[in-house]
């Protein structure tokens, strides 16, 4: 089909106002949080699930492709066009459409602003728990998408747990619920699955998620150390004697450096590590909680220890760790974020290789993550004028991802894979795994044509990757069996 | 015909002695053990590791021989009855901790460990896994994840689905696969657990688990609450939820059940009900809220309060837990268990009493107020025909499925199975369902026929 034909079409699914075709309006599209930019052939915009509908059905006569975007905020690629083809931006399907407090769950369409849904049950006593970093501008359909977290996943867990239904549209077209009314479904957990699937099995356009009531208290602590190591000990320790915090967020020298700079929040100019932690619950047995870890900061070399008194010294504190990303400018024109996780004991081994891995590329990297969870976040600082420097950063940036994986962890913790580390799925997953992977795509969208060229690595196709598997078991079967 | 098939069950046999040693391998009176339904596998097999499972897998396939993969047989009744069953896989040699990092809070283990075994380890160093199971010394937690089972303390500390962290599987092409990781946030690649947690070995066969644990709380409290009727318990549940204590589960009891548990207190009347709600945590705050519940019975027009002590919630807890166990199923009795929005339990319990009441079956149910989750036994006399009992079961479920969709038949006899809706309404998802079927066991041996929509 052409361009032009495809634009005509969707704009009679859609009304003319409802495409973006014109180049100068396609740049906007053209990139989200990551590096990588492909411009789609043409934007859809849709109010309604009908839509999505047709919309799909198109994609599949015309036989593009067709990648779901939310605001755009994702680090990983995952919404860029990379084959062209339909974007379909779900921005403007942005209600929400019920809050039921009785059954503690909210009925939204996927465009609605992650933190809207917070602030709108809020008065009630209610709040939507996953809290990524961009949640003032990121879309509940993208935290399905990519499985979100936030550093409030710590003792809640993250998007897929409180997602409890989705109403999908599948890549064959059909319009479909995963679930509900009830948590349990009969059947395998499409659900499940879904979250997390990054836009390739399908276009979410409603989600059915929990709503967690709001905790009668909250204490929030600051610990300052001497260096990281000293701070993950304090992390695994906490955790080791069986206190699971509502959050555990590190910072390091540079960050702190950073932020002390930009919003003076009182750190002494040679604090070598900052945690901030954050217990909720019941009043009682919090004073308790909170007294047993900054005995354990104490205990693990923290210089000094603060409990916030009053909701305005507890905003505060959280605010120097939100900040965070903000102050970076202070340091440099650039930062490439990486999104590794290892096992929680593992963060003082993984902190210390992280800092060769800046010596030997000689960028400065920062560190503020979401300490409880093995959660890190190195920011590679760089400028992009000078020689080299992106080359540089990628290359560093894969290399701390190589440390993830020697210590027993994983390329991505909330991030995604999409573009940017599809090729580092083989540094985890064998042939057999991805093969296996391969299959569930295949049973959602066989032609492909659902986010293209995003998660699987390129230089193995999953068709190929299932060719060789079969070869190879099937010979050294019957090697092996004597036929 | 019988001899053919003879010859092929003992070629098999032969394959599988190569693949998982003599001592393994069983074709007498042994299978006994293994029945499923009306079915005895003709052979059993009860491979040491991941790759002899993997390698009796393709054994089967190339033969296309069904596989009844087996783990402490504790929820066999799950499901229909396979179309065939020529081969029993028992997993539990498969029986190591793998990696066990205390500090970390993460845990791999072999598919065939026992809740209860699993339990005593993590018990050492004050953790645990926070799921409720019916059968720990007998369920392997293979056979816990691929059932999907959990109990009222979901509402706090979610099911399977919420703690398993990374999964390895064996497939019928003889692969071995993994998914997910040993790290508690991990979004590389597509969440495989979520696919087979709850598939009932009909995608492939899980032989290691990796959870997330949870610490194990020092102290717990109990608070039970009798009430004159169902829809007081229910609404007392419903404002307990509506507050900021923090239970871990709370119930709501039919007068039979609580009575049975030894619950339901004089003061309630013969058409009361009970409220229990448990608490775990600090002991300065299990007690907090335990004696919170109590001393509101009087707002929610309970007809009496009181704290368990210790051994006696662990022995309520036990027992209603034990209620909702798959192999418990005396002659003419069914379980069943329903998901519901939790605002409509007081009409959804009602409905199944009259319906149960319609078609002559004695009815007993409790519901998981949190979760909106309704268990519920039903049963006819000994003396009642199988068949009567059979269509009492049928007449039920349609109705119950009519009306609320989400209705499962967890356990009943086999000749009851065959035309009854035992899976419930048809999920919306059943081509995709279909399809993931048709890839993951192209040759259809796994749990032939058992599963949603017969896949």
């Amino acid at each position: 089909m052409e361009r032009a034909q495809l634009v005509a079409r969707l704009q009679q699914i859609l009304g003319p106002d409802g495409v973006v075709h014109r180049p100068d309006e396609l740049a906007i599209y053209e990139y989200d949080g990551a590096f990588d930019v492909h411009e789609p052939s043409v934007v859809a915009l849709p109010t309604r699930p009908e839509q999505v509908v047709e919309i799909v059905r198109l994609a599949n006569e015309a036989a593009v492709p067709i990648v779901p975007r939310g605001a755009g905020t994702g680090l990983s690629g995952g919404a860029v066009a990379k084959r062209g083809g339909i974007q379909v931006a779900m921005t403007r399907m942005n209600r929400i459409l019920d809050l039921d407090y009785r059954n503690r769950r909210a009925l939204v369409e996927p465009g609605v602003i992650n933190l809207d849904l917070s602030t709108a049950t809020m008065p009630h006593g209610y709040y939507y728990v996953p809290d990524p970093s961009s949640q003032k501008a990121c879309t509940i359909g993208g935290n399905v998408a990519e499985n979100s977290g936030g550093p409030h996943c710590l003792a809640y867990g993250v998007t897929t747990n409180h997602v409890l239904a989705l109403e999908v549209v599948l890549p064959s077209g059909e319009l479909i619920w995963t679930g509900g009314p009830g948590l349990d479904t009969a059947g395998y957990d499409l659900t499940g699955v879904i979250v997390g699937s990054e836009g390739t099995l399908g276009i979410v356009t409603k989600a059915l998620v929990r709503l967690t009531r709001q905790p009668e208290a909250v204490r929030v602590l600051l610990a300052q150390f001497d260096g990281v190591v000293d701070a993950s000990n304090t992390v695994s320790a906490v955790i080791g004697q069986g206190i699971v915090p509502a959050a555990m967020e590190m910072m390091d020298q540079l960050v702190c450096q950073a932020v002390e700079e930009a919003y003076h929040v009182g750190f002494p100019p040679d604090v070598g590590a900052v945690l901030l932690i954050e217990v909720d619950g019941l009043g009682e047995g919090l004073d308790q909680a909170i007294e047993r870890i900054a005995a354990i900061c104490r205990g693990n070399g923290a210089r000094s220890v603060r409990v916030a008194a009053t909701a305005e010294e507890r905003a505060a504190l959280w605010n120097a760790r939100k900040m965070a990303f903000g102050a970076m400018g202070r340091l440099a024109p650039s930062y490439y974020m990486q999104d590794g996780v290892v096992p929680r004991t593992k963060l003082p081994a993984t902190l210390a290789r992280v800092e060769e891995v800046s010596r030997d590329y000689d960028l400065r990297i920062a560190n503020v993550f979401h300490a409880g969870d093995g959660n890190l976040h190195p920011l590679i600082l760089f400028d992009r004028r000078d020689q080299g420097a992106v080359e540089r950063v990628l290359r560093a940036g894969v290399e701390i991802l190589q440390t993830c994986i020697d210590m027993g962890g994983t390329i991505s913790g909330e991030h995604g894979i999409g573009l940017e580390k599809k090729e580092q799925m083989a540094l985890i997953f064998t042939a057999d795994d991805l093969a296996a992977m391969a299959r569930l795509k295949a049973s959602f969208n066989p032609r492909d044509l659902f986010n293209p060229d995003k998660i699987f690595p390129s230089r193995v196709s999953c068709a190929e990757v299932r060719e060789v598997r079969q070869d190879s078991r099937h010979a050294a079967l019957l090697a092996e069996h004597g036929h | 015909m019988a001899t053919e098939a003879q010859g092929a069950v003992a070629a098999l046999q032969q394959q599988l002695v190569g693949a998982v040693g003599a001592d393994w391998v069983y074709a007498d009176e042994r299978r006994g053990a293994y029945r499923v339904d009306d079915l005895t596998p003709g052979l059993v097999a009860a491979p040491g590791s991941a790759e002899e499972v993997a390698a009796a897998l393709a054994l089967a396939n190339e033969a296309g021989a069904a596989v009844i993969p087996w783990g402490g047989g504790s929820a066999m009744a799950l499901g229909y009855p396979p179309r065939a069953a020529d081969l029993a896989l028992d997993l539990r040699r498969l029986s190591q901790v793998l990696a066990y990092e205390p500090a970390d809070l993460t845990l791999s283990v072999q598919a065939g460990v026992s809740f209860a075994a699993l339990d005593a380890v993590l018990a050492a160093h004050g953790q645990r896994l926070a799921l409720d199971c019916p059968r720990p010394s007998a369920a392997t937690l293979g056979g816990l994840v691929a059932a999907n089972l959990a109990g009222p303390r979901r509402y706090r500390y979610g099911t399977a689905r919420d703690m398993l962290i990374g999964v390895r599987a064996a497939h019928p092409d003889g692969s071995l696969t993994r998914g997910g990781g040993m790290v508690v946030k991990n979004v590389s690649g597509y969440d495989m657990m979520k696919l087979y947690v709850g598939s009932l070995g009909t995608l492939a066969v899980i032989v290691e688990l990796n959870f997330k644990l949870a610490p194990r709380p020092p102290a717990e409290g109990t608070a039970v609450l009798a009430f004159a009727s169902l829809d007081a318990a229910l609404a007392a549940a419903e404002s307990l939820l509506a507050s900021q204590l923090l239970p871990s589960a709370v119930v709501v009891l039919d007068s039979a059940v609580a009575s049975g548990l030894g619950v339901l207190l004089p003061a309630a009347g013969p058409a009361g009900a009970a409220l229990a709600a448990r608490f775990e945590g600090l002991a300065v705050a299990t007690e907090r809220q335990a004696r919170a519940v109590c001393e509101r019975a009087v707002a929610w027009s309970a007809a009496e309060a009181r704290m368990l002590p210790d051994d006696a919630a662990a022995a309520f807890w036990d027992g209603l837990l034990a209620f909702q166990a798959l192999d418990v199923a005396p002659h003419n009795s069914a379980l069943l268990k329903l998901s519901v929005l939790p605002t409509d339990l007081p009409v959804v319990m009602a409905g199944v009493a009259e319906v149960a009441g319609q078609v002559d079956l004695r009815c007993l149910q409790f519901a998981d107020a949190g979760s909106g989750i309704i268990y519920l036994r039903v049963g006819q006399p000994e003396d009642s025909l199988p068949a009567v009992f059979a269509w009492a079961l049928w007449a039920l479920q349609t109705e119950l499925v009519r009306r609320w969709g989400q209705s499962v038949v967890l356990s009943c006899p086999s000749v009851a199975k065959e035309n009854l809706p035992l899976w419930g309404r048809e999920p919306a998802g059943l081509v995709v369902m279909r399809e993931l079927k048709a890839r993951f066991d192209p040759g259809g041996i796994l749990n032939p026929g058992r599963y949603v929509g017969r896949i």
